[in-house]
């Protein structure tokens, strides 16, 4: 095509050949009518049909004929209306354009893509094209390289819905090259292809999770029958037993040897073959579940250019979530549904009730008693709990309730032994930080108030340990009482383990476990009703939050933790739980608004904890100091924080990434290390490329996010990023989330723009979704709450996932904006955000 | 031998790879099935009336202290139940995931 001055009565030129066309496609389907009618009279006279009849045979005719000429004239008519098309481009442009044949990018770019997105030109779009086609086409081929994503190429195909046919049909009208042509056909050919991989992959997964209902089926059946005897007969055997050793003690006072009742009662006994057999079978059906979900993920992992240790670990959390979950704990949980009969379903219910009703460390400390009563077995629950140290004791108290044979141990002799070694650590560690600070006081380096606070500080902290040594010991006496010897001292020592030393490790059966950790003091008495409630809620960086984002995290955790029961709650932990994030962060001095420098700089991996007095302690990762901010007595702030603050947006993140590490293999080893301590923060480093100063990314991103900026780049620097991918296998890349964020923020800034007067947003963000659902249902919704019902339905739609409801694990259900967060996480890991952005 | 022993449910089913929260969330739920499936077997074994006694029980307080109190009563093999219970969750769940992506 030309380039160049275009006479203006050219403009419309292809216009009116289409009209032509159609025009002359209407003369002949009146032809053909007439025809069509000349040879249905002719027919109908040769059949012997009546003139009515005839008649009604052509009005037949005459309807379908009629519906095609109508088509037609649409076609006319739409065409037409292109020349109705709301103008876009300015006199002065297209002046510009008819006079020097000069277009600005923008134009071109408009035009471009319209054209992919098929939508019409106006008509001075179309004289541009029409002088601009070659240019126009290379800025589409242009375009249609970038996309070399897979999913895109396929989402775009489908959008396009054009068979190959079609195309070769059409190649005249659809005005594109050969290539262009070629590629499409290709891209077709692929989007079958991998069409047909998909229908059967899906076809294998129904095969095999039909497997494995039917096997589970057959297997509950068979159970069922088993477990109800063996249950049955060894009651009875135990009342037997009971009864026989009595009387035997009776009859043989005299002896020094005691007659044991010897029969005992066998699984194998009641369990038959054929439970074996189902159970395999299941077992078997349930692997392959596994195996397939593994091999999915493996090879998703895998095309997203995972490989080697990276791969290894993040299949490994799948193993240890994904796939967990599905074969065991729901699967388990299905077998228990069907085992609850008619006439249990009363008193399960109240069961369950209660369960639900527990706060969470209730329900971890059970967990820890059945586990631990188990322990003589060999079951151990590992440092897990560990967070729960004192209300796992409490717990075992009434675990040891259920342990026969009531061998007292001697688990306290051994505190001090275990004790001692943690406290040379303790001793040498307070005294090098109390040299120190002798000697920077001594070079005036610290002022003397801040040097006796300090001192204060260690001082409290020895006589805080020396109390919980006396209590702990009182403690252990009193839970390990009951508990069989040696093995329940080391379930013990495992529930006495920190998390944080968890990994890899096993207890030192040796030295006894390690209780350097504990920071709490049992409680005389220790029942669960009197015992601190936790021992550490923490709330991490490690998604890129600023200080609100955290907190409103360490809140999350704490109502989880505690439920409804706040009645022995610290007051700090009723305070945390009750004030907005907001409020909270400018009352520790986190976020001073309208401050150029207006928000903390939150390190990755800097944290915020409860401990279990109601200690609130922030830890600078970039520091490695930690202070109290609030004490648990009441709900003051103690003592606020003193870092750097920044002058990003409110949400004041810096990523972990210091001077230092940004030494290429000193990052390697970061990154390493993360890997293997998965209970760590994963970063987002990319190896290939020398990271730049993380403010200023941030700092843009704030920007970007003021503007309305178009965040495609972003998206797909992220997706480029071979880091993010380990973490887009196990969550998304702590700068995915914060991104996600700012979409978070900028759509509820658009469906609630007067949140900061009315507060609308502020009402319902904490409610759940269900409601607001039943609201609707109702018609009773109001009108500021309907965008934001549309809004979750759409996210319901997009992302295929529903908000969380209460459950016997999680009682506590999903609120508005946690959904809102998690969907567009979910979101943007499908690759779909651009469709739920407001 | 402890060590042996030691092996536990936590590293055997690789929850301690995950964070903390997560570890917290898996042990919950894997805790609540042997819950759930012990009190089934209780209630297979309780008459009638120790079913109503414990029904009252539960509605006026659902502390789990005072529930297996009252059932250690009741049951005098209960902690055999729990026992089995947990292993075999335990055994089960090494099996089949031992066997998953080998």
């Amino acid at each position: 095509m030309k380039e160049g001055k275009i006479p203006k009565s050219e403009k419309t030129k292809g216009m009116e050949e289409s009209i032509a066309k159609v025009e002359s496609q209407i003369v002949e389907l009146n032809n053909k009518k007439e025809k069509e009618r000349a040879q249905i009279i002719e027919k109908g006279k040769n059949l012997g049909f009546s003139d009515e009849e005839i008649n009604k045979l052509l009005t037949g005719e005459q309807l379908e004929l009629d519906s095609k000429l109508i088509q037609s004239q649409e076609e006319i008519n739409n065409k037409d209306k292109t020349e109705t098309i709301e103008e876009n481009i300015s006199d002065e442009e297209y002046k510009e354009f008819i006079d020097n044949n000069n277009i600005s990018d923008n134009i071109l770019n408009d035009i471009v893509d319209k054209i992919k997105n098929g939508k019409q030109l106006s008509s001075r779009e179309l004289a541009i094209h029409a002088a601009n086609t070659s240019n126009i086409e290379e800025k589409i081929k242009e375009s249609d390289k970038k996309i070399q994503d897979n999913e895109k190429v396929e989402s775009a195909t489908e959008k396009i819905h054009i068979t190959n046919d079609e195309i070769e049909n059409n190649k005249d009208q659809i005005n594109v090259s050969d290539d262009m042509l070629r590629e499409g056909k290709e891209g077709n050919e692929k989007t079958d292809r991998e069409q047909n991989e998909k229908e059967l992959e899906q076809e294998h997964r129904s095969h095999v999770e039909k497997k494995v209902e039917e096997s589970r089926e057959e297997y509950t059946k068979e159970y069922k029958k088993c477990q109800s005897e063996m249950d049955r007969q060894k009651l009875i055997d135990k009342t037997r037993a009971a009864t026989f050793n009595i009387l035997a003690g009776v009859k043989n006072i005299f002896s020094k040897n005691k007659i044991e009742y010897q029969k005992s009662i066998k699984p194998e006994d009641y369990f038959t073959d054929k439970v074996k057999e189902t159970q395999k079978e299941y077992n078997r059906a349930r692997i392959e579940m596994g195996n397939l979900m593994f091999a999915e993920k493996k090879a998703e992992l895998e095309k997203s250019g995972l490989s080697g240790k990276e791969l290894e670990t993040a299949l490994a959390k799948y193993k240890a979530t994904e796939i967990l979950t599905k074969t065991i704990v729901e699967e388990r949980q299905k077998i228990i549904d069907s085992k609850i009969t008619n006439e249990k379903q009363a008193i399960w219910k109240k069961l369950l009730d209660g369960y639900r009703k527990m706060p969470r460390w209730q329900r971890v400390a059970l967990s820890t008693a059945l586990f631990t009563v188990a322990a003589g077995t060999g079951i151990a629950t590992g440092g897990v709990f560990a967070g729960y140290g004192l209300a796992s004791m409490a717990a075992m108290k009434f675990g040891t309730s259920m342990m026969m044979g009531g061998i007292v141990g001697n688990a306290t002799k051994g505190i001090d032994l275990v004790m001692k070694k943690a406290d040379l650590k303790f001793n040498e560690e307070q005294d090098n930080t109390k040299k120190e600070l002798k000697e920077k006081f001594s070079k005036s380096e610290v002022d003397q108030e801040e040097y006796e606070k300090e001192i204060g500080r260690l001082e409290l902290m020895e006589k805080k340990r020396a109390r919980n040594r006396t209590l702990l010991k009182a403690g252990v006496g009193i839970a390990i009482a009951g508990i069989a010897g040696h093995y329940a001292y080391d379930a013990m020592g495992n529930g006495l383990h920190h998390v944080d030393s968890l990994q890899g490790s096993s207890v030192d059966t040796v030295n006894g476990p390690d209780i350097n950790h504990i920071q709490h003091s049992p409680v005389a008495g220790l029942t669960t009703e009197h015992i601190p409630q936790h021992i550490s809620i923490e709330a991490t960086a490690d998604h890129g939050q600023g200080s609100i984002s955290m907190i409103h995290e360490l809140q999350h955790n704490l109502k989880i933790e505690y439920g409804n029961n706040l009645e022995n709650a610290p007051e700090s932990v009723r305070h945390i739980i009750d004030t907005n994030p907001e409020q909270l962060s400018q009352e520790f001095g986190m976020y001073k608004p309208g401050q150029d420098a207006e928000s903390a700089m939150i390190i990755s991996g800097s944290s915020l904890t409860m401990d279990g007095h109601g200690n609130l302690i922030y830890h600078d990762q970039g520091t490695g100091n930690s202070i109290t901010l609030m004490e648990g007595s009441d709900s003051n702030v103690d003592h606020m924080y003193g870092g750097k603050m920044s002058n990003t947006d409110h949400s004041g993140v810096e990523n972990n990434i210091t001077d230092e590490q940004k030494v290429p293999e000193q990052i390697d080893s970061i990154r390493e290390e993360q890997i293997d301590t998965s209970d760590k923060p994963i970063y987002s480093i990319n190896l290939d490329q020398k990271p730049e100063p993380v403010d200023s990314d941030i700092g843009e991103m704030a920007e970007e996010n003021n503007n309305n900026f178009d965040n495609s780049n972003q998206e797909k620097s992220v997706i480029g990023n071979e880091n993010t991918e380990i973490e887009k296998s196990v969550g998304l890349s702590e700068e995915s989330i914060h991104h996600v964020h700012l979409i978070y923020e900028k759509n509820m800034n658009h469906l609630f723009p007067e949140n900061d007067f009315n507060h609308e947003w502020d009402n319902v963000k904490d409610k759940i979704p269900g409601t607001l659902f039943k609201i609707e249902d109702e018609g009773g919704l109001n009108d500021t709450y309907k965008p934001l019902v549309s809004y979750l339905h759409k996210l319901q739609e997009i992302t295929n996932i529903r908000p969380r409801e209460s459950t016997i694990f999680d009682p506590i259900p999903e609120t508005n904006e946690e959904y809102i967060e998690r969907a567009l996480q979910k979101a943007q890991e499908m690759g779909q955000l651009d469709k739920v952005k407001l | 031998m402890f060590n042996e022993i030691n092996k536990n449910i936590v590293t055997t089913l690789g929850i301690n790879t995950l964070p903390i929260e997560k570890q917290k969330e898996a042990m919950e739920r894997l805790g609540a099935i042997v819950y759930q499936e012990v009190m089934l077997r209780v209630l297979n074994i309780l008459t009638e009336e120790d079913k109503d006694e414990f029904e009252k029980l539960i509605e006026k307080d659902p502390n789990p202290e005072t529930m297996f109190d009252f059932l250690s009563q009741k049951i005098p093999n209960l902690s055999e139940i729990v026992k089995e219970e947990a292993e075999k969750l335990r055994g089960e769940s090494t099996e089949i995931m031992e066997e998953i992506g080998k």
